[in-house]
């Protein structure tokens, strides 16, 4: 345990080193938060209610939605791609640590400088400046970053299978984009899943981005709330844990055809 | 037993083809087809506890994949790799705490990390205790002279500065068997030197078992009692230095830079090879002739500013075994 604490520290402290991307970041989400709640306003002047949910709770969600956005990082694909192909990956397999809890490590110490430089700022302003909403007690601001922090955990794995792809084709941008793309959509990160037509809604119910995204953020609206919660943040840990145990699995076939036939 | 046995082993690799004709990247991307290349070919060796080998060949002769195959990092196609009675590949996370490898073209280093930061995660990725860490890191320190280093970032090191940072990477879990990736590649004349020194402490004072590899027979010459020669995947050669001086090259090549053309020139005990302008190139018997007294007779002869001595290189070594039929001693 302790190596991976230590990993995930170091990663920590190599964020601190790149605080000009802070200050270069930070104005950019700024100025789409307001982007979003002038949309939001205009969309609602014609109907007030849409989908259950108040303006102000609609901006809370989307203004929310962003921050959590612009909190995760996963470069993933990149990283095991160049691995891959470089050979690198060889180093990697010659290490008494699993590859996937070494990433792992490594983004929870990215992450958690984000959660702490990223998250906290932006929250603040969200709701000093751009009046969000707060959620409704102390307990259910705990609950949300339980289900953020899972909601991580599934973003991760995610990531991580997609990045794995590397093993058997050459240019994994596609994936990338893609990946990002079904994220964006599916998860509720811009527009929540209340909106979709039924049809698309089922289906997205059956996917587990929306717990990336729209549960989190339901949780800090306190839209979710007792059997609820407790089922939906098992279904989190539930999806997390499947998915990383489908990465695994997809990793050993990835390191079998490297050793096997060569990369 | 031997520490290390190699009995048999044949790597083939896979690599895919590309197809003829106007739709052929398109077949090739439904229906890939992969050509065989045979990367090591029923290679028999072993190894004694404590020996220093040198393992070399030319360019893509499948050096690096038999360091594979010995790390685990590769499974054999056929044939039986064992490393201290463990197949290394069935029991990578086992085998990776007692080997240690080097990677020339690689590093394990973190690249924006100070080197000691990296040293502090591999301690953690080990499980050392602080007493090993410490003790470890003093000894390969001084022996490396790592101390200025340390607080470095990777990405600012000298390549002769990294390798000798990665060697110490390589060692901070006190491996007892060391797999040596040329090392050496792409260092200057006194990186090189450092290396080698090293090599040969971590033999001597660690009693550690070393496979270097390498294609520079220099390195071998200073280092190995024993060597193979690996070629187009086959071990052309197994046995001692000394004897594979006597097969491939006896003769060394002294090459002179005169000061003004003198014509055709001859030298005693020396054979005229080449003469281009003001520079001649004489091939001499390393057994027979000392390259001194040669040396000695050239400046005596004419008004000299410059001299050199060629070794052969490693192809010409290998060049050479194959023209003699030569299998060496219990290949």
């Amino acid at each position: 345990m302790r190596k991976y604490v230590e990993l995930a520290r170091r990663s920590f402290l190599r964020q601190r080193m790149y605080r000009v991307n802070f200050w270069l970041e930070f104005p950019a989400t700024l100025l789409r938060m307001v982007l979003l709640v002038c949309l939001w306003r205009a969309l609602y002047g014609r109907l007030p209610q849409a989908g259950g949910l108040t303006l102000p709770q609609m901006t809370t969600y989307a203004l929310v939605a962003l921050a959590l956005r612009s909190t995760y990082e996963f470069e993933l694909e990149p990283l095991v791609e160049e691995r891959v192909h470089s050979g690198q990956i060889a180093v990697d397999l010659l290490r008494p640590v699993p590859f996937q809890l070494y990433l792992l490590a490594d983004v929870a110490g990215t992450n958690l400088s984000h959660l702490l430089f990223r998250l906290l700022p932006l929250g603040l302003v969200t709701v000093v400046g751009f009046g969000a909403l707060l959620p409704p007690s102390w307990a259910q601001a705990g609950w949300f970053l339980l289900a953020a922090v899972l909601g991580f955990f599934i973003l991760f794995n995610f990531f991580y299978l997609v990045s794995l792809a590397a093993f058997w084709v050459v240019n994994v941008f596609a994936f990338y984009l893609g990946s990002r793309l079904i994220i964006t959509f599916f998860s509720g990160a811009v527009v929540p899943l209340w909106f979709f037509p039924p049809w698309l809604e089922a289906v997205a119910r059956w996917l587990p981005f929306q717990f990336a995204y729209q549960f989190p953020v339901s949780v800090y609206l306190g839209r979710v709330t007792g059997p609820a919660l407790v089922q939906g943040l098992l279904l989190q840990a539930g999806w997390g844990l499947a998915l990383a145990l489908v990465g695994r699995a997809v990793w050993g076939l990835g390191c079998r055809k490297v050793v096997l036939h060569g990369g | 037993m031997a520490l290390i046995e190699f009995s048999g082993v044949t790597k083939v690799f896979y690599v895919p083809a590309p197809q003829p004709g106007r739709l052929g990247a398109l077949k090739a991307l439904l229906r890939p087809r992969c050509i065989p290349r045979v990367a090591v070919d029923n290679v028999t060796f072993s190894i004694e506890e404590g020996e220093l080998l040198g393992y070399i060949g030319p360019n893509g002769a499948g050096k690096s994949t038999t360091v594979k195959l010995l790390s685990g990092v590769l499974v054999p196609t056929r044939g039986e790799v064992r490393v201290a009675g463990m197949v290394p590949w069935k029991r990578r996370a086992h085998n990776s705490r007692r080997i240690g490898v080097v990677f020339g073209q690689r590093t394990q280093l973190w690249w924006d990390l100070p080197v000691r930061d990296s040293f502090e995660l591999l301690r953690h990725i080990y499980d050392l205790t602080p007493q090993q860490y410490r003790r470890n890191l003093g000894e390969l320190c001084e022996v490396l002279d790592l101390g200025p280093l340390l607080d470095t970032p990777v990405r600012l090191l000298s390549l002769g500065q990294r390798m000798r940072a990665d060697l110490a990477a390589a060692l901070l879990h006190g491996p007892s068997v060391l797999y040596l990736d040329e090392p050496t590649i792409g260092l200057d004349v006194v990186g090189r030197q450092r290396i080698r020194e090293f090599v040969a402490w971590l033999n001597r004072e660690r009693r550690a078992t070393v496979i270097l590899t390498t294609h520079d027979l220099r390195d071998v010459e200073r280092l190995c009692r024993r060597v193979l020669v690996i070629d187009r995947g086959r071990i052309v050669y197994d046995g001692t230095i000394g004897r594979l001086r006597e097969l491939y090259g006896p003769t060394r090549t002294l090459v002179v830079d005169l000061e003004e053309d003198v014509g055709d020139v001859e030298l005693p005990g020396a054979r005229l090879v080449r003469s281009e302008d003001r520079r001649r190139w004489f091939e001499f018997d390393r057994a027979s002739q000392s390259a001194s007294r040669l040396v000695a007779s050239v400046l005596q002869r004419w008004p000299v500013r410059d001299v050199a001595i060629e070794e052969p290189d490693i192809e010409s070594v290998v060049r050479a075994i194959y023209e003699r039929g030569a299998q060496g001693e219990g290949a």
